[in-house]
């Protein structure tokens, strides 16, 4: 269990985190999300004394981080892969942190066993690769068989087979009981993996809620129509008070519509038509426009209008931008 | 948007400390010191760079200090009434570069390579890890450097004939030695964690140490002179007890001497006659300076720092002090004086 009240962190005057509190409950994985910069890293940061926090405090099982005897047995944590001596073997770099903690050396091939390092544990660890080193800071994240997991974006850079691993790693963590914080930016991951989910954007809190609540409220769902006689059909749609919204390629979107009413409507007028489909629009479009007031750094195209963020007041965009230049102009 | 917490996660108010459903089986006691000092040694031994410096270290000073003893041997054989012990200090102050690497490599590496933040993730008393590194490290650096100049002295001893060094001249010869080397260690590890940036702090402490005398080299206006001396008093590593400190031409010692400096005295005085004949005027800058063996600097732990920059530095420093008179213009060491310097030397006494 992770307690984090009023968590607040300024670096000069900017502050990174914004009077954050929540609770990570034991039993489930929580998913942090928030954009680049949000403030996500700082806060796990912080949670484990690395960073000081300009005001708000962190409790893990009702203790800070600090006093904890031996913390890794308390809580596990993959903030950076890499941050290992790269000229110290793996079984070397997992020993001296389990001497500090008193776990028995017995315990490093246990875990080394465990995330499929065995072969390599002599090995410098500077020759790993990314997975193999995302392996390796998650071994010593699990060295004290800690009752609560944090992990620090654990999937970035994964291949495929990596990512499936570290996934269901954490279903199986999390079923034995412990708490698992795992950070991400990318919804597509969270919503596989977490049961609960934190939303941040810009240090501020955005959401705390489960993950079938965030999908219920967000997901905007609507019925996709084709139809060779589409001037017919708007005229239709528009006496049975439905509003349809004409996108690229010739579809109709219709909101708030269920495709038995559509159809139904569409055969009662003897209309044709060539597709009707239920639509969700996905997480992550969801989480975009949930944060999509607090990026803080965003690509500007003409192209892609969902990298575009809708304009919102004395937003973060305003501020730098040179008088004069529009929008969606590149910098 | 915030859904309420499950009833069962708001029964689990923060009390008695494990609120988690899962129990390691693992058991838990509570780490000491102790385990972050098993911990530093694990990690001093198992990266190549402690190998590395030490090694470099040892061969430095075993090489130089042998070195000088061989030569000595194959020039005259005996040192008279000097004693052996002092010979090993060149190969000392090379050394300390590499002890200054290693001190700044310990805590510096964790912060180039990120493993500090896996460090202090897993011990968070910043005080507790420092401790153990400073222990682990300066440990080390006393035992390698203390075993070293032990087998060079006793080498040197066997190899030339000198003055009996008394057991106090083998206790600094040795043992001191290891405590400055491990107090030079110590400073380096402090710097690197202060500066928590390795090339940046190793400039530093290289600076420390070898800038002063560097700059004396360089120092040749007769105005300066007390504060050449004062830089190689600080600058040199060395064995002698509280004596007066000073390099060519320096006068009398003060303070309680030992044979060594006694001889070391003669031997200076004799070395570098030709060199450092200065004016009067000089010579008491340089008594003034002279006083520079109670400025020892804070850091070196409490050692003496004095000079016995024996025989041969101080012909070593002869000859380069040597090639100003001569690019600088007719001043008062004519080259014929520094001939005559030159003669006393034991380098060059068979030329």
């Amino acid at each position: 269990m992770i307690e984090v009240e009023g968590l607040t962190k300024r670096f000069g005057s900017k502050v990174a985190v914004d009077h954050l509190s929540f609770q990570v409950k034991p039993g489930i994985v929580t998913g942090f999300l928030g954009p680049n910069g949000a403030g996500k890293s700082t806060t796990m940061r912080m949670m484990l004394d690395l960073d000081h926090a300009t005001s708000g405090t962190v409790r893990i099982d009702g203790k800070h981080y600090r006093e904890l005897q031996e913390p890794l047995k308390y809580i596990g944590a993959l903030l950076d892969a890499k941050a290992m001596h790269g000229g110290r073997s793996a079984y070397n770099n997992l020993l001296c942190l389990a001497q500090s903690n008193r776990i028995p050396s017995s315990r490093v091939d246990e875990v080394l066993d465990m995330v499929g390092l065995s072969a390599v544990a002599k090995k410098k660890s500077k020759g790993f690769s990314l997975g193999m080193g995302q392996r390796l800071g998650i071994a010593s994240a699990l060295l004290g068989d800690p009752e609560i997991l944090m992990f620090d974006e654990p999937v970035n850079g994964l291949d495929p087979e990596g990512i499936h691993w570290i996934r269901n790693l954490m279903k199986a963590l999390a079923s034995e009981g412990r708490t698992i914080f795992v950070s991400s930016h990318l919804m597509s991951e969270m919503a596989l993996t977490a049961d609960h989910l934190i939303v941040i954007g810009q240090g501020r809190l955005l959401a705390d809620t489960s993950m079938a609540d965030f999908i219920h409220e967000n997901s905007r769902s609507y019925a996709r129509l084709r139809s060779p006689q589409q001037e017919r059909l708007r005229d239709v749609l528009h006496q049975e008070g439905f509003t349809a919204v004409e996108t690229a390629g010739g579809f109709l979107e219709i909101d708030g519509a269920t495709t038995e009413e559509l159809g139904e409507l569409a055969a009662r007028h003897q209309l044709v038509l060539h597709e009707l489909s239920p639509q969700r629009a996905s997480l992550e479009e969801a989480f975009m426009q949930m944060t999509a007031g607090s990026v803080e750094y965003h690509a500007h195209s003409d192209r892609d209008p969902v990298a575009e963020p809708p304009a919102v007041g004395a937003g973060w965009g305003e501020g730098w931008k040179k008088p004069g230049t529009t929008g969606s102009e590149g910098e | 948007m915030t859904t309420p917490a499950t009833p069962q996660a708001h029964q689990q108010v923060p009390e008695a400390g494990l609120l988690g459903s899962y129990e390691s089986p693992i058991p838990i006691r509570p780490a000491t010191l102790g385990d972050a000092v098993a911990s530093e040694w694990t990690k001093i031994r198992s990266v190549r760079a402690t190998i590395w410096t030490l090694g470099v270290m040892i061969a430095l000073m075993l090489t130089i200090g042998l070195g000088a003893a061989l030569l000595i041997a194959a020039d005259g054989g005996s040192l008279a009434d000097e004693p052996v012990l002092g010979l090993g200090f060149f190969g000392v102050l090379l050394g300390s570069i590499c002890v200054i690497t290693l001190g700044v490599l310990t805590i510096g590496s964790e912060y180039s390579t990120g493993m500090i933040r896996t460090t202090l993730t897993a011990c968070p008393s910043r005080g507790r890890v420092l401790m153990a590194k400073s222990i682990v490290f300066s440990s080390l650096a006393f035992v390698v450097t203390t075993v070293t100049a032990t087998v060079v002295a006793g080498l040197q001893t066997l190899i030339l004939d000198g003055a009996p060094a008394s057991a106090g001249d083998w206790l600094r010869g040795t043992v001191g030695v290891g405590l400055y080397i491990a107090a030079l260690g110590l400073l380096s590890l402090g710097i690197g964690a202060i500066v928590r940036h390795s090339a940046g702090a190793i400039t530093i402490m290289i600076g420390v140490v070898l800038l002063p005398l560097v700059l004396a080299l360089f120092m040749f206006a007769d105005d300066l002179r007390a504060l050449q001396l004062f830089l190689i008093d600080f600058g040199w590593p060395s064995t002698g007890k509280r004596t007066r400190s000073g390099a060519c031409g320096s006068k009398a010692p003060r303070g309680p001497r030992s044979g060594a400096a006694r001889a070391f005295r003669q031997r200076r005085k004799r070395a570098c006659r030709g060199v450092a004949a200065r004016s009067e005027a000089t010579r008491q800058a340089l008594s003034g300076a002279g006083r520079s063996g109670t400025a020892a600097p804070a850091w070196c732990g409490g050692l003496s720092r004095s000079s016995t920059p024996c025989a041969s530095a101080c012909g070593r420093r002869g000859r380069r002090t040597r090639a100003r008179p001569r690019g600088a213009g007719p001043r008062r060491g004519s080259p014929g004086r520094i001939r005559g310097s030159g003669t006393a030397c034991p380098g060059r006494s068979r030329r």
